[in-house]
């Protein structure tokens, strides 16, 4: 649900005001799963992954001054990775220096087995783009009937055919697909309404 | 039971059924077709806008799910507490654990699903009511405005008021109740969007569809008014469209008056939505039902031109717009829209409330008319062209009202070929190829510009909506244009990809498409084709008489055109080290073509600016942005960028001032659109030689052309506040500083002013945003102290002003001079005036009209630099 403004402000401008906690609720929220989500593919456990998440938040929120923001696509997500690749390296370097001693080397394995840059990038736009399409999913999901979401989710994200989840849910065929149709066409604007969020002109 | 259609439906019926907008038994029609017929049920998923990667991404979701992990959760609230130490928005405090399962909690006895939304005041819920067993909407005020006992109070009595209504179009109210300091209300579920939503998706409704709904929303503020409620926030997040039978509902009557009451004690903002609000409200009046006649007013012009006719840059820009701008005719934004319906609007826009209809069913009969009235499609021409005579014809100087009469010139423009070419996007593999698709949009429009009949739309505006997912039409709406140009460009090795479409903004058909595949260095080729079929279909549409005459290829080299691009694209972000940069980028690419005339004419230009902001050593750079002018002159005479570049260094090294205006005057007879050579031109020639009236109107086409960037709008404002119009030019730099508060130059060109404003404490502020131009800001932050009473401060920066000059920075012998001044040591501050006018520095140039150096001019010595400066 949109507030005022309609010109609106980069959410990354508006998380420069200290006193815009929604715009840091919804930056969290959003890009939160993106970096837990990241951090687990390089092989951190949950509770690891979660640790780096909030440090990364952290580094982002005291950057979020010094960001000389310049509008262009692809720029927020660029930055941010860097951010993640960076904070991801120092955790795991702080790790493995605390396990020297103790004869465990699980973080020292880590750090040495990182991806080069090219590859990591690539892991961090699967991972990206996934966390964004399911955190988009989350967000549209109350504006549907159970039903017409679950016909949407049924056939697409569990992969199921259009006529058994039919006769399941008691809809027609024509039904779930109009349902399918309807939530495909809103995710697919809220996916760009949160790419747009942090690509949006310094207002 | 009903047969399935024989025959496929239209996509136009697939699309009105995927939003909704079907009629029910039409609705039954088609679901039952697309029960059996699999073509149409792909159509279908076509038309939602889904492809196989958005598919597939989908599918792999399913394989884990991340975000359920309770470790992160838990990791995400404890980031949020640390931010907002009042509590974790996310949290809903009021609610109390529920006994049935899939639930959130309960509040009261209700059942809470799930958030539908969060609005300024109140959270809404999905909820069932386990009695009725019936779906209801919980509208919760935010507990930070719940702790106020006054709008806890008029949030219960606005919800009870409405509640006693009962309208086919007002969402019903079942409840006001309180539970555990929380107030709340019952309200019906609607399954469906608002208006804004399926604005912001769909754009501007069909016609008939707007008198069907604007029949509807004065239905329901009839009824509501004869009660005596007061919506006081119509606008179109506050209009539901009931998915199901179409049918309109108004929500949040009289809630608006509740956020009056805490924020006009908090922050003095008055409580609406300013695009929406009446010019009585924006203003803090008593309102009556009128006022939401005006909003309903905004909400029809909305629904037919996509944005409300009042939509500023800001939310102050805004509220002085409804109070005094008159909106840009419906007419010209929305062919379709009938005379009737225009009226209608126009009456409910009417300022004064006693120039508007004065009741809701007054409105609701007028609408009704409109709609059984065949549609009036006289197009009004004749009134069109006789206001662009006027809008072209005024000279005289208003300082104020630039933006409107822009609006109106450039609405004007509609009935000339008009066009914006937007950057195109850049499909390849590596985002560092963005500089091409900027570079070739960039080189279109000024392809474009060399046609005399031709408005393109200047780069700054153009560029303004880069990266933003808007629809093309709106884009070209809210530019005023009639055409868009928008496009792609794959560059992957020596193969590029060039895609192009040309767009009609009022009906969004394609004038033109193409797609070119071809080798790198074809694109000049491409670019020639592309522009000399613009300007073809531009004549045909507007059957335009426009001279043909096409670019001159600059370079035949690839490489070197390839990194001239690069330059222009760091030239473009006019920071010092982008500038720096450019220069590299301008120096190889001259290294590969030396004849590459563009490419002198940027450095010059580069030259100049880092010149103009004292980064660089200024004799060097303008030497050097001499000799590259001259070089780009000697090869091309008609590029514009080089006249500008050399009027600036005869005007602000040389001191040849009509030398200077001649290469200005030559420059904007070349390209009279580029709004940063008037201002160049405005502030370099006309301001020095305090030829004020000149440099203001100057200084006022450049924010014409270009209202965007903040420092052409800031423009005005410098020559008002040498011409001691410090009230005017406030407000000018306020205007500006809108657009973006911490602009650097911006806050640069203001200093001076709050200066002789004797506001110390904001110019001191805005020396500090100054930041990148570190002897400037240091002069200014000296000269304050010295204003202030603080000797002992200024002094301080002047030690270290002494050892710039010994290290050999020659622009600081200036600063001391301006410091000395300010400091009232008028001999030291005339010796190194003295010092800094052999040493030519830029600046020296406003000796005869900056308000800094008023106390100098009884001087003789002081009198003596005036006319070494050939300033008299």
């Amino acid at each position: 649900m949109e507030e005022w403004p309609l010109t609106q402000k980069s959410l990354l401008v508006r998380m420069r005001d200290a006193g815009d906690h929604e715009a840091w609720r919804r930056f969290v929220n959003t890009y939160g799963p993106v970096l837990y989500g990241y951090a687990r593919r390089q092989g951190l456990c949950d509770a690891d992954a979660a640790d780096v998440t909030q440090e990364i938040l952290r580094r982002v929120c005291g950057a979020m001054g010094q960001f000389r923001y310049d509008p262009g696509h692809g720029m927020f997500r660029g930055w941010l990775f860097t951010i993640a690749r960076n904070s991801l390296r120092n955790f795991l370097a702080a790790a493995s220096r605390r396990e020297r001693g103790t004869g465990d080397t699980r973080f020292h394995q880590m750090l040495g087995q990182l991806p080069d840059e090219q590859d990591d990038s690539n892991i961090w736009d699967e991972e990206y783009e996934r966390r964004l399409l399911a955190v988009a999913a989350e967000n549209i999901k109350c504006s549907f009937a159970e039903a017409t979401w679950q016909a949407f989710w049924q056939t697409t994200v569990d992969g199921r055919d259009a006529k058994q989840v039919a006769h399941s849910l008691g809809m027609s065929v024509g039904a779930v697909y109009v349902a399918k149709s309807r939530v495909l066409a809103q995710l697919r604007q809220e996916v760009e309404r949160l790419e747009a969020d942090v690509e949006l002109q310094n207002g | 039971m009903m047969s399935p259609l024989e025959t496929c439906p239209t996509s136009e019926q697939l699309s009105r059924l995927l939003t909704a907008q079907l009629a029910p038994a039409a609705e039954r029609e088609l679901l039952s077709h697309l029960d059996t017929c699999e073509n149409c049920q792909q159509r279908m998923l076509r038309l939602s806008g889904s492809d196989d990667e958005l598919l597939n991404r989908l599918n792999e979701l399913g394989n884990e799910d991340v975000s359920s992990s309770d470790t992160l959760q838990r990791a995400l609230r404890q980031l949020k507490e640390e931010v907002s130490p009042c509590g974790d928005d996310d949290a809903l405090p009021f609610l109390q654990p529920a006994n049935a399962p899939n639930c959130l909690g309960q509040i009261g006895p209700y059942e809470v699903l799930d958030v539908i939304g969060r609005g300024g005041m109140g959270i809404v819920l999905k909820a069932r009511d386990p009695a009725l067993n019936r779906l209801n909407a919980v509208k919760v005020l935010l507990p930070e405005i719940a702790s106020s006992r006054r709008a806890r109070q008029r949030f219960l009595r606005e919800a009870r008021a409405a509640a006693a209504i009962s309208h086919e179009n007002l969402v019903t109210i079942f409840a006001v109740d309180e539970f555990q300091g929380f107030p709340f209300l019952v309200m019906e579920y609607i399954e469906g969007v608002s208006v804004q939503v399926r604005l912001s998706s769909n754009g501007p409704f069909a016609i008939g569809d707007v008198l069907r709904i604007g029949v509807q929303i004065a239905g329901g503020l009839t009824a509501a008014h004869a009660c005596g409620v007061i919506h006081r926030d119509i606008k179109p997040d506050n209009i539901l469209l009931n998915g199901i039978d179409g049918r309109v509902k108004i929500t949040d009557f009289g809630l608006a008056h509740v956020i009056d009451d805490v924020q006009l004690t908090q922050t003095g903002v008055v409580a609406g939505t300013p695009p929406y609000m009446s010019p009585e409200q924006a203003q803090g009046e008593t309102v009556d039902s009128r006022s939401d006649l005006f909003s309903l007013g905004c909400v029809l012009y909305a629904m037919c031109a996509g944005a409300s006719p009042f939509q500023g840059r800001s939310t102050i820009d805004t509220i002085r717009r409804v109070c005094d701008a008159v909106p840009l005719p419906l007419k010209r934004i929305n062919a379709q829209a009938p005379d009737s319906l225009i009226a209608v609007i126009d009456r409910l826009l009417a300022k004064n409330p006693i120039d508007r209809f004065q009741t809701a069913a007054d409105v609701l009969a007028a609408l009704k008319q409109c709609g059984e009235t065949p549609g009036d499609r006289a197009a009004d021409i004749r009134a069109t062209k006789s206001l662009s005579r006027n809008a072209h014809g005024g000279d005289e100087i208003q300082p104020f009202d630039s933006w409107s009469s822009w609006q109106s010139r450039v609405a004007a423009g509609i009935e000339t070929p008009s066009i914006a070419v937007l950057p195109f996007a850049n499909m390849s593999s590596d985002p560092d190829n963005e500089y091409f698709g900027d570079g070739l949009a960039e080189d279109l429009i000024e392809a474009l510009t060399r046609f005399e009949r031709v408005f393109v739309v200047a780069r700054s505006s153009a560029f303004q909506f880069k990266g933003q997912a808007m629809d093309v039409r709106d884009v070209g709406r809210r530019l005023n244009v009639r055409t868009v140009l928008e496009g792609s460009v794959r560059k992957s090795g020596d193969r590029i990809r060039i895609a192009a479409k040309l767009i009609d903004v009022a009906t969004g058909y394609h004038l033109w498409s193409q797609r070119y595949d071809r080798d790198l260095k074809d694109v000049f080729a491409v670019q020639d084709d592309i522009a000399r079929t613009i300007v073809e279909e531009l004549r045909i549409k507007f059957a335009a008489a426009i001279e043909p005459n096409f670019v001159k290829r600059r370079t035949d080299d690839v490489n070197a055109y390839s990194r001239y691009l690069r330059g222009r694209f760091y030239w473009n972000k006019r920071d010092p080290a982008s500038l720096r940069r450019a220069i590299e980028y301008y120096d190889q690419a001259l290294a590969v073509d030396s004849d590459y005339a563009a490419a002198w004419a940027g450095k010059a230009d580069c030259e100049v600016l880092l010149a103009d902001y004292a980064l660089t050593d200024q004799q060097q750079a303008l030497s050097s942005a001499k000799r590259c002018a001259t070089r780009a002159l000697e090869l091309d005479e008609t590029l514009a960028e080089a006249h500008k570049a050399m009027g600036f260094v005869l005007a602000c090294h040389d001191r040849d001032w009509p030398g200077a205006e001649r290469h200005f005057q030559r420059a904007l007879e070349i390209d009279p659109h580029s709004a940063g050579t008037r201002l160049a031109y405005a502030l370099g020639v006309l301001l020095p030689l305090a030829r004020f009236d000149e440099a203001l109107r100057e200084s006022q086409r450049a924010v014409e052309l270009d209202p965007v960037t903040p420092m052409i709008v800031a423009g005005p404002g410098v020559v008002l506040s040498y011409h001691r119009q410090f009230e005017a030019a406030s407000r000018l730099f306020d205007d500006a500083l809108d657009v973006d508060p911490t602009h650097p130059v911006v806050n640069l060109w203001s200093c001076p002013l709050w200066i002789e404003m004797q506001d110390y404490g904001r110019a001191m502020a805005a020396a500090q945003c100054a930041g990148p131009f570190q002897l400037m800001a240091d002069e200014f932050v000296a000269m304050i102290h010295a204003h202030a009473g603080r000797p002992a401060e200024a002094e301080a920066i002047l030690t270290q002003f002494h050892a710039d000059v010994d290290r050999g920075r020659r622009e600081a012998t200036l600063s001391l001079g301006r410091v000395y001044t300010a400091l009232g040591q008028t001999d030291l501050a005339l010796t190194w005036l003295e010092r800094a006018i052999q040493e030519r520095i830029v600046a020296t140039v406003f000796f005869n009209v900056d308000p800094t150096y008023d106390r100098l001019h009884e001087q003789p010595r002081f009198e003596a630099l005036l006319d070494e400066l050939r300033l008299r």
